[in-house]
């Protein structure tokens, strides 16, 4: 019996900006249960990002309900919301969004910190995390001396750190080249194996298919759902 | 370079809030030091009104080991050096003094100079119409003469031109009107509307009275003479003749010297510790407010890092760049130069409220050409100043990193953060020695407010007077007059006690003399002469001053008919005399001779201790009161004591004194608070200059703090969005952004107080009650810093929270 993780029910996400009102997502319904590892697709635009701002409670939906965990996450409040994407989200960005003063090593330690966990604890985790993206030799390093395929395996270790519940991922290999972006797609897939719920935004199709599900996406509105074959 | 100022003014012009920032700092500071700089100017720096200026000086003796003893000169060191310096080509003596003037009825007290022949002509000064004084004009018989100011023959004799044959009514005698002065005339910080000459008779100008100093003398140095040879000179006749003087040894064992020492610079030596520490005080401020302006500047130069990139990629050179920059500091510097003489301008015109004119050549402060000059070049400098650091980062690195800056998250803005943290931390020890040295004054101040005076002030009007000379030759006239003041002063509403003395508290004491007590053998180590006050006093002046009795009684009108002479000593004088008590019915003379000739004062009682010469003098030199009628004195203070605001009898007392004689005036009516306040002011104003140029310091390190604080969360806004996306709590990003903020006050702190420890210790002679690092003081400004730090930090970290990470994770 699958067990539903994330829930979304007839969400709606509506900006105003300049007295325009733009429908970034209109009625959207979704689940995703523990252990999948969906995809989601569309054209620029269509709402894409702001979907996962929601579901990384980021951003909240304009009407609709969220349900993490079965519970839902409207009236939190800000500090239970920090919480929460402390420990059970886990963000991986197109940019890669490492923070520049810090080293390799802490960056990966930062959402330990937050939490207060013990230094020994962390260093255990870090080095996990680290050594599971194949970059522990590099955790002296400041962002700046890596690569982007580099600087992207850190920004999944970082995402890993904490143990999340689900994996975030905006377009992780937009600003990658193919073989690097090869590279992280593999380690996504590594880490599903590995029994992580993953949810992935993507452009690009050749990914999507590393993938169980993908939903694609048009002008804000859920427009199909496809079951990769499972090999 | 044409096209750079062009550049220049239209970037300003494009960034008005940036331009009005920069050019109002820059104003203020600016402004700020020009005031002080006249000040300095006029006082320390320009020299006196007077050709070659630079040659005159003075010399008065000084008596080291005899603190209580005033230096000076007497009319004795006139006669004795004339024409025996070789090094000084004329020597001339004035007697600061007051004197009635005017038709009886008509009559005011007006300041007098009373000056010997050469006066004039030592100063380079020759009268405008008719001639100086001579040396046979110097003697009670033949000085019925007089030269009046330009200022007052126009006022009061309307320019005649005939004045040469008239006559002034001086202290009762008419005296011929011989010259009349060239405008302005003044000496040092004393303007007289009347001179007349320095006379004397034999007893006053022989060996008797060379130490009856409160003359002042000057004198011109001869061609190729300089200050050593006069000094030399007057120390080598001071050697010869010394033996001829009766108390010989003690004048030698109070380490008697003449100090001979340029006029303008003995003149304003009291004040120039404070004008120092003023006019520093200002440039801290300016260089405060530059560096506001550096790191605005270093903002737009990172804002700019891509657009000089690209003009670098065009082939601009070093000097193409550094001259953008200097166009640039440079139009700020000299349009705030030109802003900053605006402000003071303004800022000299309230300098009077300040009481700066009360200041040694206070009257000769004012806005003039010179301070425009200077202003203008210090703004150059400035300019230049302010453009190295924007210069440098401008050509930091190479171009490749330059335009790299851009795409890999700003190298550039880390640099000049980096810088801006430097300036931030210079520009909070600068502020924190500032708000020191002001808090250091401003407790002196209030310390000094807490002094009792020793007597009541409240509800005490004071006036002063002087008795003419041909109509109070007796003691009874004396008598007479006093009598019929105090009667009609006493029937006055509301008045419960009135007296007068010949010196006041506060007053600037009109000397003192040396006493001896019977059977007082001197404390070793250099104690032989001891100077005290000595003061005359009628009616019922402790009453109406509020001075307690200790001991015995006080003055009584029938003391004046006793056969021998009586009078008080405060407690000062008789806890130094007899520690254990007992002064009462002991005996003082007057001077170091007890012989028969000179009768010596019974003491009557014991009266407590007042300031006299101000609230901050170290210890009291004693006093001895005894009644008026001892010596012919003619300078009065008049004191009533009445239950109604003082001001409001002080015409009453105008009057009442006029009708008691038509010959003599009140002046200077001013209550005993108002003497009390007085006599704080220039204390009170240096601490308020200090208070307004500590607190500007503050402002613009606030603004400073801000300006960093806020740029750096905003060049961050990705940063706090990961931090906030990953996790971190309101209270996470609020500590990044403080603790930020804290490090630099902290720094800031700790290199302000090793600045502070060093500098303030330069500014103890204006201290009162209070060390000049006074851990207090200290402490306190610190906290105030740390506080303010920390508001400053608030906006920029409330601005972290909020930071949407949405929004900042999208922005590429
Ligand atoms: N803060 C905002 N204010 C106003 N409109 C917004 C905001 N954020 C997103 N939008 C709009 O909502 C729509 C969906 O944007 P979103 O970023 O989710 O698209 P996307 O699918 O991620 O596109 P891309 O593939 O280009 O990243 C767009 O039309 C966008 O302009
Ligand atoms: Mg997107």
């Amino acid at each position: 019996m699958p067990q539903s993780l994330l829930k979304l029910d007839n969400v709606t996400k509506v900006f105003l900006t300049d007295e325009v009102e733009t429908h970034a997502l209109s009625g959207i319904h979704l689940e995703i249960n523990k252990g999948e590892y969906v995809a989601i697709a569309g054209p620029s635009g269509c709402g894409k990002s702001t979907l996962l701002s929601i579901l990384g409670l980021l951003d909240t939906p304009t009407e609709g309900t969220y349900l993490l965990n079965d519970r839902p996450v409207q009236g939190l409040t800000p500090a239970e919301r920090a919480r929460i994407r402390n420990r059970q989200i886990g963000f991986i960005f197109q940019s890669f969004n490492l923070i520049g003063d810090l080293s390799v090593y802490e960056n990966v330690e930062l959402p330990l910190t937050y939490r207060g966990m013990p230094a020994s604890d962390r260093k255990a985790r870090v080095e996990e995390a680290l050594e599971k993206v194949g970059m522990a030799h590099r955790a002296k390093h400041v962002p700046s001396q890596l690569s982007g395929g580099q600087q992207q395996r850190v920004a999944v270790a970082r995402a890993l750190a904490g143990y999340p519940a689900v994996l975030l991922a905006d377009e992780p290999t937009g600003n990658l080249d193919s073989k690097n972006g090869d590279a992280v797609m593999e380690l996504l897939h590594s880490l599903h194996r590995a029994g992580s719920t993953i949810l992935m935004v993507t452009h690009d199709t050749r990914f999507a298919r590393h993938a169980q599900r993908t939903v694609h996406l048009f002008d804000g509105r859920v427009v199909e759902e496809s079951v990769e074959e499972k090999a | 370079m044409f096209s750079d100022i062009r550049f220049a003014c239209r970037q300003l012009i494009k960034n008005p809030g940036f331009t009005a920032t920069s050019l109002i700092t820059l104003a203020l500071c600016i402004g700020a030091n020009l005031v002080i700089f006249a000040v300095v100017d006029a006082i320390l720096v320009r020299p006196l009104p007077f050709p070659r200026a630079g040659r005159l000086v003075t010399m008065y003796y000084v008596y080291p080991k005899l603190p209580s003893a005033s230096p000076g000169a007497s009319t004795t060191n006139y006669y004795e050096r004339r024409a025996k310096i070789p090094a000084l080509s004329s020597l001339a003596a004035i007697d600061e003094n007051t004197s009635v003037i005017g038709e009886s009825g008509s009559t005011s007290i007006e300041r007098l100079g009373r000056v010997t022949s050469e006066f004039f002509s030592t100063l380079g000064v020759a009268p405008l119409l008719g001639r100086a004084f001579t040396d046979a004009e110097m003697t009670y018989q033949t000085d019925h003469v007089a030269i009046l100011s330009y200022e007052y023959w126009r006022s009061a004799y309307g320019a005649d031109p005939k004045v040469l044959g008239r006559s002034i009514r001086r202290d009762g005698v008419m005296c011929a009107i011989v010259g009349v002065l060239p405008p302005s005339f003044r000496f040092l910080s004393f303007q007289a509307p009347v001179y007349v000459p320095l006379s004397s008779e034999e007893a006053e100008r022989n060996v008797g009275s060379r130490h009856s100093v409160g003359k002042v003398l000057i004198g011109r140095m001869a061609d190729g003479s300089q200050l050593a040879d006069v000094q030399a000179q007057i120390d080598a006749l001071d050697i010869q003749i010394a033996p001829q003087f009766a108390e010989a040894k003690l004048v030698a064992d109070a380490g008697t010297h003449t100090v001979v020492a340029p006029l303008q610079a003995d003149h304003v030596a009291p004040v120039r510790p404070m004008l120092v520490l003023l006019q520093a005080a200002a440039l801290f401020l300016l260089l405060i407010g530059c560096i506001n302006l550096v790191n605005l500047l270093l903002v737009r130069a990172t804002n700019r890092a891509k657009e000089l990139a690209i003009r670098r990629t065009l082939g601009a050179g070093q000097r193409h760049i550094v001259s953008g920059v200097m166009a640039e500091t440079m139009i700020l510097a000299v349009v705030g130069a030109v802003l900053g003489l605006w402000v003071g301008a303004v800022g000299i015109r309230f300098l009077g409220i300040l009481g700066v004119d009360q200041l040694p050549l206070g009257a000769e402060v004012a806005f003039n050409g010179r301070i425009a000059v200077t202003a203008l070049l210090g703004a150059a400098v400035v300019g230049a100043c302010v453009s190295v650091p924007i210069a440098w980062f401008n050509l930091r690195g190479g171009l490749a990193l330059a335009l790299k800056s851009e795409s890999r998250g700003g190298t550039a803005d880390v640099a000049a953060l980096r810088l801006r943290r430097g300036f931030i931390v210079a520009q909070i020890a600068l502020a924190f020695v500032l708000l020191t040295g002001a808090g250091l004054l401003g407790t002196s101040l209030r310390r000094a407010m807490a002094v009792s005076p020793g007597f009541r002030p409240d509800h005490v009007i004071t006036g002063q007077f002087n008795l003419t000379w041909n109509g109070y030759r007796t003691l009874d006239t004396f008598h007479t007059f006093f009598d019929r003041l105090f009667e009609r002063t006493r029937a006055l509403p509301g008045v419960s006690a009135v007296g007068a003395a010949t010196s006041v508290p506060l007053a600037g004491l009109t000397g003192g003399d040396v006493m001896t007590v019977p059977g007082y053998t001197p404390a070793s180590g250099g104690e032989g002469l001891l100077v005290h006050d000595q003061i005359g006093v009628a009616g019922d002046y402790f009453e109406a001053m509020g001075i307690p009795l200790r001991s015995g009684r006080f003055l009584e009108p029938a003391d004046a008919g006793l056969d021998h002479q009586v009078g008080l000593v405060d407690e000062a004088f008789a806890l130094h005399y007899w520690p254990g008590g007992g002064a009462v019915g002991k005996q003082v003379y007057l001077g170091t001779d007890t012989g028969p000739d000179n009768k010596p004062f019974t003491i009557v009682g014991v009266v407590g201790t007042v300031k006299q010469a101000g609230l901050t003098e170290h210890k009291a030199r004693g006093t001895l009161y005894f009644p008026f009628s001892r010596e012919y004195l003619r300078k009065y203070v008049l004191v009533a004591r009445t239950q109604l605001t003082p001001d409001s009898v002080a015409n009453t007392l105008v009057k009442v004194v006029r009708e008691a004689d038509p010959d003599v005036t009140l002046s200077d009516l001013r209550s005993m608070e108002v003497r009390v306040s007085d006599s704080l002011s220039t204390r009170r104003s240096t601490a308020l200059m200090a208070g307004i140029f500590a607190a500007s310091a503050l402002l613009l390190a606030t603004i400073g703090i801000y300006g960093v604080m806020a740029y750096a969360v905003a060049q961050r806004t990705r940063e706090f969005g990961v931090r906030i996306a990953l996790g971190a709590r309101e209270l996470d990003v609020l500590r990044l952004v403080f603790v930020e903020g804290v490090r630099l006050a902290a720094v800031g702190l700790a290199a302000g107080m090793l600045l502070a420890l060093l500098l303030t210790r330069y500014m103890s002679s204006l201290l009162y009650g209070v060390g000049s690092n006074d851990p207090l003081a200290f402490a306190g400004v610190a906290a105030l810093i740390a506080l303010v730090a920390c508001l400053a930090c608030l906006l920029p970290a409330r601005r972290a929270t909020r930071v949407d990470p949405v929004v900042a994770l999208r922005a590429e």
